[in-house]
């Protein structure tokens, strides 16, 4: 009797399986984890899993956020799990882990790799105020470490990776430190220059003119005097660390473009590689004044006329991502559909098409 | 060491009570509809297949047989289930979602833009 009632006042009624299956998961990495398991449904766990992963993940917790990733059958939600595992381990600080889950992230490892190396955080916090050789110095080793841990990935990924972690530290060096020393962007060795060029145009670009305000007529011609040294480095304001963005846009590809050769950019952009050094600096100049987010069309229109065949697709490029101030775009674009250089002719035609300077560019606005 | 032997035989006999009855409420569905079956997860699983299998019929075909469960929980379950089944179409089954919870829960899906491409080799 005493068995029977007590029977019947333990036998309470197991919890509702969709209450469980629809709960948020809990912040708490190990307890996200467990509350999994409690799920009767297998996609539903799924879910479970991969968000277990990620709060594992903005933790620093590397083991919880294996586990979790373990846990799912191989396939897209298995990569969705590592993607996002990689990009909050890399905001959590470990790089080298956020690194692992993105080579396992399958067919989202570029985008793994771009959220990931644009939230690495430098080893050292160095700016181009800094002897030129210690900066050298300190990126060179961190994007060693770096390269063990991106042993997993295919090589073309592999190389995308390298780049962007490049872009990334030395972006760390120049963007928003106030201060444009070409010292150590001229020191970087030679894998490392395109990027190096591009952070210093990037900073040189931001400090030359007030924010808010469209560059000078000049500016390239500006940031090329201060690169070679005939003008003192430019200083100023720093920004806070939580403002060092820019506009940047999606890659547009470019018939003309395909088979030259281009480097990743802030945000997973990308910009032309000038055939030499004079010529790149003048490229990454264009691209970090389209940064500036109050840069207008009509800056790169002289561009177009060029010598320089990838000054002249780049500068056709940046005019139709940007809104014009005195220009009339459709009449400009129209008249560029008919340029000699058919790359040029192609950004405009496609520009005309799409209105591509109505587009909501990435970054402030 | 006595004291605890009873509570821990009675325990076990409620958890094989518990089982028991259990399965034996899950084992009273011989019934067509779903909404007989006892067992909460074999219901939900029942109205799950129910949808699912018109979904490659059309939208029409498998929102009817969705309007047809009764409860608010089980529609958003049965929609999250397929959001997860086929991401690119997440943006639009979680526009419908009924529920809060649900609703977070679909985001992890639709959110994720980069879910909703093909993987390569099932490109059209």
């Amino acid at each position: 009797m005493t068995l029977l009632l007590l029977w019947l006042l333990g036998c309470a009624e197991p919890a509702d399986p969709r209450a469980l299956a629809l709960a948020p998961t809990p912040d708490d990495p190990g307890a996200a984890l467990s509350s999994c398991e409690d799920i009767a449904f297998a996609d539903m766990q799924l879910l479970c899993y991969v968000d277990a992963a990620a709060k594992a993940g903005r933790a620093g917790d590397i083991a919880t956020a294996e586990a979790a990733c373990e846990r799912i059958p191989a396939g897209t939600w298995q990569h969705e799990c590592h993607f996002r595992a990689g990009e909050e381990l890399a905001r959590a600080r470990q790089s080298m882990a956020a690194l692992s889950h993105c080579a396992r992230a399958g067919r989202f490892s570029r985008f793994c790799i771009t959220h990931a190396g644009w939230k690495l955080t430098p080893s050292r916090k160095l700016s181009s105020r800094d002897p030129a050789q210690q900066v050298v110095a300190a990126i060179t080793e961190q994007l060693a470490e770096i390269d063990l841990a991106m042993a997993d990935l295919d090589p073309a990924a592999r190389e995308e990776a390298q780049q962007t972690f490049r872009m990334r530290l030395w972006y760390c060096v120049y963007f928003g430190t106030g201060v444009a020393d070409p010292a150590p962007a001229r020191s970087a060795p030679p894998e490392q220059a395109p990027q190096a060029r591009t952070a210093f145009a990037l900073e040189a670009a931001r400090l030359d003119a007030a924010a808010g305000h469209p560059p000078r007529a000049d500016a390239v011609q500006r940031i090329l005097a201060v690169y070679s040294g005939a003008v003192p480095p430019l200083e100023g304001s720093a920004l806070p660390s939580g403002e060092r963005h820019g506009r940047y846009n999606i890659p547009i590809p470019v018939p003309q473009e395909e088979g030259a050769e281009r480097i990743v950019t802030y945000g997973g952009g990308r910009r032309l590689l000038g055939r030499d050094a004079q010529e790149d600096l003048v490229v990454a100049a264009l691209e970090a004044l389209y940064f500036r987010p109050a840069t207008p069309a009509d800056f790169f229109l002289p561009w177009i006329e060029d010598p320089r065949q990838r000054v002249r697709w780049t500068a056709a490029r940046l005019l139709r991502l940007c809104q014009p101030t005195e220009l009339d775009m459709v009449a400009t674009l129209k008249s560029l559909s008919d340029h000699p250089d058919p790359g040029v002719a192609w950004n405009a035609k496609d520009g005309l098409e799409y209105e591509t300077w109505k587009r909501k560019p990435g970054g402030p606005k | 060491m006595g004291s605890q032997k009873t509570p821990r035989t009675v325990k076990l006999a409620a958890s094989l009570g518990c089982a028991l009855a259990w399965a034996w409420a899950a084992a009273g569905c011989g019934d067509e509809s779903c909404a007989s079956i006892s067992d909460p997860v074999a219901r939900e699983n029942c109205q799950f297949e129910l949808v699912s299998a018109l979904y490659d019929q059309g939208d029409e075909a498998w929102k009817g047989a969705l309007a047809d469960v009764d409860s608010p929980a089980s529609r958003d379950l049965i929609r999250l289930r397929l959001a997860v089944q086929d991401p690119a179409r997440a943006p639009l089954i979680c526009r419908e979602v009924e529920t809060r919870q649900a609703q977070a829960k679909c985001q992890q899906v639709a959110g994720r833009p980069h879910l909703m491409s093909p993987p390569q080799g099932q490109q059209p």
